[in-house]
């Protein structure tokens, strides 16, 4: 992403020292947490969802 | 001349961006009128995150980053704050808006890093602010409507600042600093067939309060109903009453703006904002809205699909407009007239059907009202957006059934919002020990957890458990009386031994009486 696209993050009547550079990953949520939100958002039924991440159980030890 | 930075925090996180930031957007204008030097981000616009929040608070050198908005922002706010102090630690931090003003005391203590609360309507004291802190003179002890802390940093509120008397002298929200495509996106909405084909909406204020005084509802300062006063511990505090102060913005205002949007942003429909546009048609002597669509027709808004009488799938340009309605309040005539200027929906906060429930509610509503104003509203071509809610303090068995009934007879489809002390309404203040028992006695833990009001957060229902009024909320959803019926069965004899969650009771911040908030004498200039 270039500066141009950056700078449109902070709107004003001035020019800012230093401006706004935002990396290219941060332009849009990854695809693991839009479907986990659109999911959450439609639960019900056979729509469930499982947690990708942060699962309280971590297996049977020893 | 100070920079400043103002943050619009996230809203609804859980949604997309959607909400225009209005009083926001609107303070931004004053400061841009004053000769401010202004900067703002949209975080609920762009949410991206708190490494972007950081490289915007490291942009300049800020003197002011001000931040603001309802009480369900709290989250987002208290992690903005925590950046901005942290990379930015010598900009003096205002906060301001309905989660400031509601509780000006706890967000002061919570919030340690705002070094100044902007307390019930900003319009005045935010360019006073600004031109004191231009003078770097700090201290606040002398201006209306602030809360300021003393020298051991304590929050010391000061006097309530009056309403303007005048809307039309506030200028138009600074849209130019929004990233209006973001939320343009988003345009489209469930709630009529023009929102459904809704491509650039926008959202607008035509007037501030209400007349009502619906215990769900807050106005925090907008509508002359805030006072501040000592306690009994002699600290003063903020206090709500009946107090109304009622002020709507002329329709050549209203319109002057929406042709501005349209020139500027190609806007096809204006989502007013407004908490009641009746009550307001009615302090207008019945005119103000019949001026509004007579003045949307004469200047070129109106939808061609409304003049020339045909379905608006059939729409070849125009503004359609939508806003909130009163079932007691509604006209005929004046609904005819909207409909012709191209009004689309109107929310109508039907809430219940039951008419014990209706008269402990303030809204000046009986069931005949409610059953009669949606049915009034469709004929006119008017699509009515019926708000039904449940978990009220005196919600029944028997009321739900009610308002099932009403549902099914006026063909009703909803999944009620749960009844929700809000801070600033009159069930927050009649009903704030109940809530600390339910957080166990954790209040910021209920303000982080407050939205919208689909999900169940503090009870005040006398009758129904957490549990129950989910149950119920589904039953209310699928319109199944034999369901409601089962239950009530199995549960008439636990009901008996059951301890209410909630138990009302007085309290100092709550004043059951018309007691009128200050307003100006005159219209000024700001």
């Amino acid at each position: 992403m270039g500066v141009d696209m950056a700078e449109e993050l902070l709107k004003g009547n001035f020019k800012v020292k230093n401006p706004v550079k935002v990396e290219k990953q941060a332009k849009s949520e990854p695809v693991h947490e839009q479907l986990r939100k659109r999911a959450l958002a439609s639960l019900g039924g056979s729509m469930v969802y499982m947690e990708r991440k942060n699962l309280t159980w971590d297996g049977e030890k020893g | 001349m100070a920079k400043i930075l103002m943050i619009n925090p996230v809203i609804r996180e859980e949604s997309a961006p959607q909400n225009i930031p209005y009083g926001l957007t609107l303070l931004a204008g004053i400061a841009l009128e004053k000769g401010h030097q202004v900067q703002f981000y949209d975080e609920n616009a762009w949410r991206k995150g708190d490494k972007v929040i950081a490289e915007v608070c490291k942009a300049d050198d800020w003197d002011v980053i001000a931040i603001g908005g309802l009480t369900t922002t709290y989250g987002s706010i208290k992690k903005i704050l925590r950046i901005v102090k942290e990379v930015s630690p010598k900009s003096f931090i205002i906060a301001g808006g309905g989660i400031i003003t509601s509780m000006p005391k706890e967000i002061m203590a919570w919030l340690k890093d705002i070094d100044l609360g902007i307390i019930g309507e900003a319009f005045v004291t935010w360019p006073e602010v600004l031109a004191k802190i231009d003078d770097k003179d700090f201290d606040f002890s002398k201006t209306l409507g602030v809360c300021y802390r003393d020298k051991e940093g304590n929050p010391i509120l000061t006097n309530v600042r009056p309403n303007i008397k005048d809307l039309d002298v506030l200028p138009y929200p600074a849209w130019d600093l929004l990233p209006l495509e973001i939320y343009f996106k988003n345009s489209q909405n469930l709630l009529s067939e023009a929102a459904f084909m809704a491509k650039r909406r926008i959202d607008v204020m035509g007037s501030l309060g209400c007349s009502l005084i619906c215990k769900f509802c807050w106005h925090l300062g907008t509508t002359g109903d805030m006072l501040v006063e000592e306690n009994e511990a002699g600290i003063k505090d903020v206090r709500f009453t009946y107090g109304r102060n009622i002020r709507y913005f002329s329709p050549r205002y209203i319109v002057d703006m929406v042709k501005i949007l349209v020139k500027k942003y190609n806007v096809d429909h204006a989502y007013f904002v407004d908490e009641n546009f009746m009550t307001m048609d009615v302090a207008s002597g019945r005119t103000w809205l019949k001026e509004l669509s007579d003045l949307w027709i004469k200047e070129g808004l109106q939808p061609t699909s409304r003049r020339d009488g045909v379905p608006d799938d059939q729409n070849k340009g125009g503004v359609f407009w939508s806003g909130t309605s009163h079932a007691s309040l509604a006209q005929k005539e004046t609904l005819d007239k909207m409909y012709q200027a191209g009004c689309s929906s109107l929310v109508y906060g039907i809430e219940s059907f039951d008419p014990v429930i209706l008269k402990n509610l303030g809204k000046g509503v009986t069931q005949k009202h409610n059953l009669e104003a949606p049915r009034i509203c469709m004929e006119s071509g008017i699509i009515p957006v019926p708000n039904i809610m449940i978990g009220f303090p005196q919600e029944t068995f028997f009321s739900i059934r009610t308002t099932i009934e009403c549902m099914i007879k006026l063909g009703i489809h909803a999944k009620p919002h749960f009844a929700t002390p809000y801070p600033g309404s009159e069930w927050y203040y009649t009903y704030k020990d109940s809530i600390l028992e339910q957080y166990n006695g954790d209040l910021e833990a209920f303000i982080e957890d407050l939205g919208d009001a689909s999900k169940i957060t503090a009870v005040i229902s006398h009758n129904f458990s957490p549990a129950q009024l989910l149950g119920l909320q589904m039953i209310v959803m699928q319109r199944n009386l034999r369901l409601l019926d089962q239950t009530e069965k199995q549960w008439a004899a636990a009901n008996a031994l059951m301890k209410p969650l909630a138990v009302p009771k007085g309290s100092f911040h709550m004043v059951n009486k018309k007691i009128q908030a200050p307003i100006e004498e005159a219209s000024r200039a700001l």
